[in-house]
């Protein structure tokens, strides 16, 4: 009796082995598609890549590097390209970001296309400007509580060219349970003139993969890999502007510190008003860099609200809501242009208030991830 | 217990690491369909539906996000949403996003408190999972139902 289970036993292990094997090369079959073609720009660029990773990647791979906020999870949609051959059907994750004219002209999301064949695609000239670099984390500072600031020494002879607003994407390394790299966008801190280093503002988002990683496994001194620059908020100070209205809050100090620091270093001629909100004193950061840069600049007012004043909080300056704040300060939209940088329920609250106040839309910009 | 390909694809995803740093199935063993099953079988139970919890669970937050970071008092709770920049992804890849959103709230009278992220209320409204045993998002369907009963019985009332 006992040897028939036992025989039982091993011929089922047997067997599941077999069926294992036989999945597994099946597998490598079937998801084996060899080398592929990516042809750019009508040939301009002819690219030979080994099949199976999503074009976001194999461009990544070759030093053409995408814009894209959320690392390939099809949440930010900002990895676009067209493509006009082998892409194959548009698929649903892709439909949530695509807008009909889009579709129609062959844009897909670049982190959803799989290379299983060969392609034919389109990339902006601009974006074969964007490179990468490794570098070295020359200083980790808490600005609060919750976010870190982070100086980034590019190598000797490396230099980093950017308008002040626009943003990198920091890839994080493997730590703790995390197995595989990741990447997410950050704003500049920094002014464009140094081209050496760059700064950025990083705010702990609960559970998150990034931000948990550069709040609790990454120290001074180690070197980490980014990739930039991206973006279309900057300065446009357009015709007849006089007046720049900025508006942030948490992290989204980055961008606008870049923006006054050039505005200020180019001595350009514009009132600047920038209106930054925190909850409490212990979200209230870089009042002494802002009180500097009054200094420096006669023409930039920094205006900090706190919306969660305590009886005792060692603070002189407004109370309440920052966009209610601007609200009292900012008669008309009138020559002027707002930049804003804040979590998705801040800036729509500002663009709200910026309409009731006679904002265009050309005249308001933020980035949109 | 061996899982099935679809288990599979979607516990891989839902893993630590992958979308979230601690992922959506704490220390649960049990598969995701089984997770799904049991807790619908609680909220048969009670006599609710997920989608409608979550909608509950919705509109709470969205009048938290009036608040713009501050506590927002509705029909007898405290509710305030905090929010970072960016988007999470679903877990079951179902095209879905959701804004890194989290929503912290008290029911005034008995003093209860629950929180809960955006994708929290999407992963209940379109696939009735509560997440794993030991998730740090994992809400016992009893503890929703018992923490949203004071909004239930007044929404009845008025209907």
């Amino acid at each position: 009796m006992m040897l028939k289970i036992l025989q039982a036993t091993i011929s089922i292990a047997l067997i599941s082995t077999v069926l294992a094997g036989i999945i597994s090369l099946a597998e490598k079959l079937l998801n084996n598609y060899g080398r592929c073609k990516i042809e750019i720009n009508d040939g301009a660029r002819v690219l030979e890549v080994e099949g199976g990773s999503s074009l976001l990647a194999a461009l990544s791979n070759q030093k053409i590097f995408i814009p894209s906020a959320c690392g390939g999870k099809a949440t930010c949609g900002l990895c676009k390209l067209r493509i006009t051959e082998g892409a194959g059907p548009l698929l649903p994750t892709e439909e949530p970001y695509l807008s009909a004219q889009e579709r129609a002209q062959d844009y897909r999301l670049s982190c959803q296309i799989k290379v299983k064949n060969d392609l034919r695609i389109y990339v902006a000239e601009e974006l074969f400007n964007i490179k990468e670099y490794i570098a070295k984390v020359e200083l980790i500072r808490d600005l609060t509580h919750d976010i870190k600031l982070l100086r980034l020494r590019l190598p000797e002879g490396e230099s980093i060219k950017f308008k002040a607003g626009q943003f990198v994407q920091f890839y994080t390394k493997p730590y703790g349970k995390v197995k595989e790299e990741v990447f997410r966008a950050y704003s500049i801190a920094s002014k464009p003139s140094d081209q050496n280093q760059i700064e950025l503002m990083i705010r702990k988002v609960p559970d998150g993969i990034a931000t948990g990683y550069v709040h609790t496994a990454l120290k001074e001194g180690d070197t980490v890999r980014l990739s930039g620059p991206y973006g279309d908020f900057y300065r446009r100070g357009g015709e007849g502007v006089k007046e720049l209205i900025m508006l942030a809050g948490g992290s989204g100090m980055a961008p606008i510190a870049s923006l006054i620091r050039d505005i200020t270093e180019q001595q350009l001629d514009y009132k600047i008003r920038y209106f930054f909100g925190a909850s409490t004193l212990r979200d209230m950061f870089y009042l002494e860099e802002m009180a500097a840069l009054e200094k420096e600049n006669p023409n930039f007012e920094f205006i900090p609200a706190l919306s969660r004043y305590q009886e005792g909080d060692d603070w002189d300056g407004r109370i309440g809501n920052v966009i209610e704040v601007m609200k009292q300060e900012v008669s008309d939209g009138e020559a002027k242009e707002a930049y804003l940088c804040g979590s998705p329920g801040m800036l729509n609250a500002t663009v709200k208030a910026l309409h009731e106040l006679g904002f265009k839309d050309q005249a308001i910009f933020y980035d949109k991830f | 217990m061996k899982k099935n390909p679809a288990d599979k694809k979607f516990s891989d995803n839902m893993g630590a690491g992958q979308y979230t740093l601690e992922g959506f199935l704490g220390t649960d063993q049990r598969q995701i369909a089984e997770i799904i099953n049991e807790d619908q079988a609680k909220l048969d139970q009670l006599g609710v539906r997920a989608e409608d919890l979550a909608i509950l669970l919705r509109r709470l937050s969205r009048a938290g996000m009036t608040g713009l970071g501050e506590a927002v008092e509705y029909r007898g709770y405290e509710i305030s949403v905090d929010e970072w920049r960016g988007w999470l992804g679903c877990p079951f890849k179902d095209a879905k996003r959701a804004a890194k959103r989290l929503s912290s709230c008290r029911h005034l009278a008995s003093g209860r408190e629950l929180k809960w992220s955006d994708l929290s209320i999407h992963l209940i409204a379109d696939h009735g999972f509560f997440q794993g045993r030991g998730a740090a998002h994992r809400i016992e369907p009893e503890e929703l139902y018992n923490f949203l009963l004071p909004l239930i019985e007044a929404e009845a009332k008025e209907d």
